[in-house]
């Protein structure tokens, strides 16, 4: 019987992927946010923001050869919340601006374009202050 | 030296605002990073309400998302497990595998789905081993 022992050739490494965490309020609204920023400037995002501790949504965007904006495409689709239109352009302005594909869940229980407008806003400023230059 | 204090302070007064919020988040998370048969592998596990997230990472990257849950037999007691590939090869079936280890051991103490965003440039047996292994003594949902 091949034995289930495990070899024992692992050492800590220098890590390359950081969690960012972070709270907010808008109005009476708490908001949580998540960012996976790995060290590679080039490498993926990956973005969660809701005002609840679900994860059921899930969307891609990316910029490819030929076309003019970054693609975009629904992994997890969810009815629940902040439409799929406002989901998809955040994906997608989140591209433009920092470049990279990007994973991108956000899930609000109420679609208020004010409050859409506020967590682009912070999600933006939280980046610029995560991402190193 | 008064600099050196502002530093020490401004790092301190960081630290008390980053553990107030993953005290305060209601997402729990875990990173490891190991050098695993010579290869840099990050982890990164996010316990969710109804998802467990698991990032395994050998190169900076996300690859290959799959999603994976367990279904309670009606007729048999047997559970059932579906992985589906979200994004990315559906024809690696190590990467189905590492979905199906993963939601069989959430699916013993957690009624989570999982979702596993995977992406490894060693697909050895061994490092297979250590990597579940990894996750497993590490799991915190």
């Amino acid at each position: 019987m091949e034995s289930l022992s495990i070899s024992d050739n692992i050492e800590d490494s220098q890590p390359h992927l950081k969690i960012e965490k972070f709270i907010d309020i808008y109005e009476d609204t708490k908001l949580y946010f998540m960012f996976y920023i790995f060290q590679n400037p080039n490498s993926p995002l990956f973005i969660w923001v809701s005002d609840q501790p679900n994860l059921n949504t899930l969307s891609v965007s990316m910029k490819i050869p030929m076309e003019k904006l970054p693609v975009t495409s629904e992994l997890i689709d969810s009815s629940f919340g902040i439409s799929k239109d406002s989901s998809m352009s955040l994906a997608q302005r989140i591209v433009i601006k920092f470049k990279v594909q990007t994973f991108l869940s956000i899930n609000i229980s109420q679609e208020l374009p004010e409050m859409t407008h506020y967590i682009e806003k912070k999600i933006f400023e939280l980046l610029s202050q995560y991402i190193p230059k | 030296m008064s600099s050196l204090l502002i530093e020490s302070t401004h790092t301190s007064v960081q630290d008390d605002l980053k553990s107030n919020i993953e005290k305060n988040h209601p997402v729990k998370s875990k990173t490891v990073s190991k050098k695993i048969n010579n290869i840099d592998t990050d982890i990164a596990i996010s316990v969710f309400a109804d998802t467990v997230f698991i990032t395994i990472s050998q190169n900076q990257k996300f690859n290959t998302w799959i999603k994976a849950y367990k279904s309670e037999g009606v007729l048999l007691d047997e559970p059932s497990y579906q992985v589906d590939v979200l994004l990315g090869s559906n024809q690696d079936t190590l990467l189905g595998i590492y979905a199906r280890q993963l939601i069989e051991n959430i699916g013993l103490s957690s009624r989570r789905q999982l979702l596993l965003s995977i992406s490894i440039t060693d697909k050895s047996k061994d490092s297979f081993k250590q990597i579940l292994q990894t996750i497993f003594d590490n799991k915190i949902w």
